[in-house]
């Protein structure tokens, strides 16, 4: 009854879905791909409300991510005003690795972790975990 | 854009249809249609088998109460107004292995890994872990061969990788640029094999528990985004051992591929190289090498394999997606609950907790060095294995079995010793200490402490058929020649082949 995979790398890298919008979209940085559910809910803040719905086909493609909360709420860029949007609503890709969320660095944050479970920690301040 | 916009509305005409046929409810929320068994008695009379084979995977359990009590705490959080029979008696166990995963045994334990504890960023991502394992046991979902499934895993991954690694300390010794690389392909043997060896659950209990686990989380007040963020760890885990797989793949056909024959013939000259080691004696190196790429190839091919069955994240994450925008559109964003480990963490439970996963990571790192000296230094790897055997985990399997490896490869034998001792009295000791203690005791020509050991051991695991083929091979040393053949029709009752192979090439 296994159900979540084994390994031990905690490589943070985000393989975001792969798909035609992957592919089409030949911007570099952090980018929300498309749409993935029939219409996006827009917010104004992570835990804010919701402002705005857009149909999937009006959805911008390759829209930059300007932020990303505790929550994993996502920060976009829609023709140069910020919204935040479920992640469950969009497909998204991060250039390389997943922007750290610091929040859990308890685990020896005084260095990063190596090896078999790389990967913990990097890119988030030093806050002393031990 | 155009050819987004307009494969958009297809995709997602087939992601429902999908939705509808992969387990996930066609209409509703999975917990408002749940129909729990009357009755779990019958499952739980398994419980004392399963524990027993988890026991003998990795490391042990972690005994750490405090642990044990959170994550208890979160399961009871997601059953709470779920109306369920008394005889529904889910626990938790926590196994000390860094690998990332969840399970529910078919008696209904959770087991979580430190693993998956420490790549989880919030308690809303384990509440959907837990809810989803919950969800397997509330539905019944078990494979009819689990025990023997698992037991074969158990013997084959636990023998074999232990005596890779342990082929490996005595190359060490000599010099051998093998070392390095065999405990490498030991580690990632315990990562591959477990994908590979361990029972699969079919797509659509996959998807319903899916369902009902994200059910369970959100009417307990949890982040609905969380299980999102879970699934991108799952596919990134899945990136990594695949390229695992292929790097190993290649390497197996640059080195001529090692033995052919079955994961068995491999663990055979596992044993074959115990022996030698047993007896005082050193493998070559090609020894090693050879049996550590044969045992990876071996698991990569039925990696293969299973990937037909394999049911991966990002499509998991499609099917969550779309029940999410379904039946939970209107739930809103819900700020996370921090992990009690967590630095804005508030719970009493923190200096505890925080101590305990910074020892494990601390022996984690200590680990990849022994495994690959590019991975940190010489220096930090002592200071890391100094403070990861003191309290709270002064007598912590996981911690103590990477200090006596430690110790062992810089020829400090008493400290190695002491380490393995530390941990077979120890609260949750592993299989993998008291094999190492006996084979120490072994090599010195100390039978009866040896022979007091696996005593020990016996008693500790539930007389484990894991623990069989030493048993045997030391009876035979200790020329009990009558009692180990005895044991042979026990090997065979399990009806694993490669473990009454085992048993019958130790009894000579």
């Amino acid at each position: 009854m296994r159900v979540w995979g084994v390994a031990a790398l905690i490589s943070v890298m985000l393989a975001a879905p792969a798909n035609a919008a992957s592919e089409s979209c030949s911007a570099t940085g952090d980018l929300v791909l498309a749409a993935r559910t029939p219409q996006v809910d827009l917010y104004d803040a992570a835990l804010g409300k919701r402002v705005q719905t857009m149909d999937a086909t009006k959805f911008p493609a390759c829209a930059p991510i300007t932020g990303r909360a505790p929550n994993m709420m996502l920060q976009v860029d829609l023709g140069g005003k910020n919204y935040w949007v479920p992640p469950y609503m969009v497909r998204y890709r991060f250039a390389g690795k997943l922007p750290a969320v610091c929040r859990n660095l308890a685990l020896g944050s005084n260095s990063e972790k190596v090896g078999a479970t790389r990967g913990l920690g990097e890119g988030c301040p030093n806050t002393g975990g031990k | 854009m155009r050819k987004i916009a307009v494969l958009a509305p297809l995709a997602l005409l087939a992601l429902a249809t999908a939705a509808h046929a992969s387990g996930y409810p066609g209409k509703g929320r999975a917990l408002d249609t749940l129909r729990p068994a009357s009755d779990y008695s019958d499952v739980l009379k398994g419980r004392p088998l399963a524990l027993g084979i988890m026991r003998t995977r990795g490391q042990g359990f972690v005994p750490s109460p405090e642990l044990q009590a959170y994550v208890q705490g979160v399961m009871n959080r997601l059953l709470a107004g779920v109306n369920l029979p008394p005889s529904f008696q889910p626990q938790i166990r926590v196994l000390a292995t860094p690998e990332f995963a969840g399970e529910c045994t078919p008696d209904g334990t959770l087991i979580v890994t430190v693993g998956l504890l420490e790549l989880l960023e919030t308690e809303d991502e384990l509440a959907f872990v837990l809810g989803h394992e919950l969800a397997h046991a509330i539905y019944r979902h078990q494979q009819r061969d689990w025990f023997k499934k698992a037991q074969f895993y158990a013997v084959v991954n636990g023998s074999a990788v232990d005596f890779v690694a342990q082929g490996n300390v005595q190359i060490s010794i000599g010099g051998n640029a093998n070392l390095a690389r065999g405990l490498d392909v030991a580690q990632h043997l315990a990562k591959l094999s477990a994908n590979v060896l361990m029972p699969q659950m079919a797509k659509e209990d996959e998807d319903a528990a899916d369902a009902l686990g994200f059910d369970l989380m959100v009417k307990a007040g949890y982040d609905p985004e969380a299980p999102l963020a879970v699934m991108d760890k799952l596919a990134a885990q899945e990136a990594e051992a695949e390229a695992a797989a292929d790097a190993a793949k290649q390497a197996a056909q640059k080195d001529g591929g090692g033995s052919k024959g079955g994961f068995m013939n491999v663990l055979g000259g596992g044993l074959s190289i115990a022996g030698q080691i047993a007896s005082g004696g050193r493998p070559d190196s090609g020894q090693v090498a050879d049996l550590a790429i044969s045992v990876f190839d071996s698991a990569v091919d039925s990696m293969a394999e299973d990937a037909t069955t394999h049911h991966p994240a990002r499509e998991r994450a499609d099917l969550l997606s779309a029940y999410l925008f379904r039946a939970y559109r209107d739930a809103g964003p819900v700020a996370p609950t921090p992990l009690p480990w967590a630095p804005d963490s508030r719970s009493p439970l923190k200096p505890k907790l925080v101590a305990m996963f910074a020892h494990y990571t601390e022996a984690e790192n200590a680990a990849a060095w022994i495994a690959d000296p590019s991975q940190g230094s010489e220096k930090s790897a002592g200071a890391e294995v100094a403070r990861a055997v003191s309290v709270p985990t002064v007598d912590h399997a996981y911690t103590d079995f990477v200090a006596a490896e430690y110790y062992e490869g810089r020829h400090q034998e008493p400290q190695s010793l002491a380490a393995l001792k530390r941990a077979a009295d120890g609260p949750e000791p592993s299989w993998e200490i008291y094999a190492r203690l006996i084979d120490r005791y072994i090599a010195a020509n100390d039978l009866v402490s040896a022979q007091a050991a696996m005593d020990r051991a016996v008693a500790r695991f539930e007389d484990s058929p894991v623990l069989l083929p030493k048993r045997i091979q030391l009876l035979h040393l200790e020329q009990r020649d009558g009692e180990a053949k005895a044991l042979i029709p026990r090997c065979k009752s399990y009806d694993i082949d490669e473990l009454t192979a085992a048993c019958k090439k130790e009894a000579g």
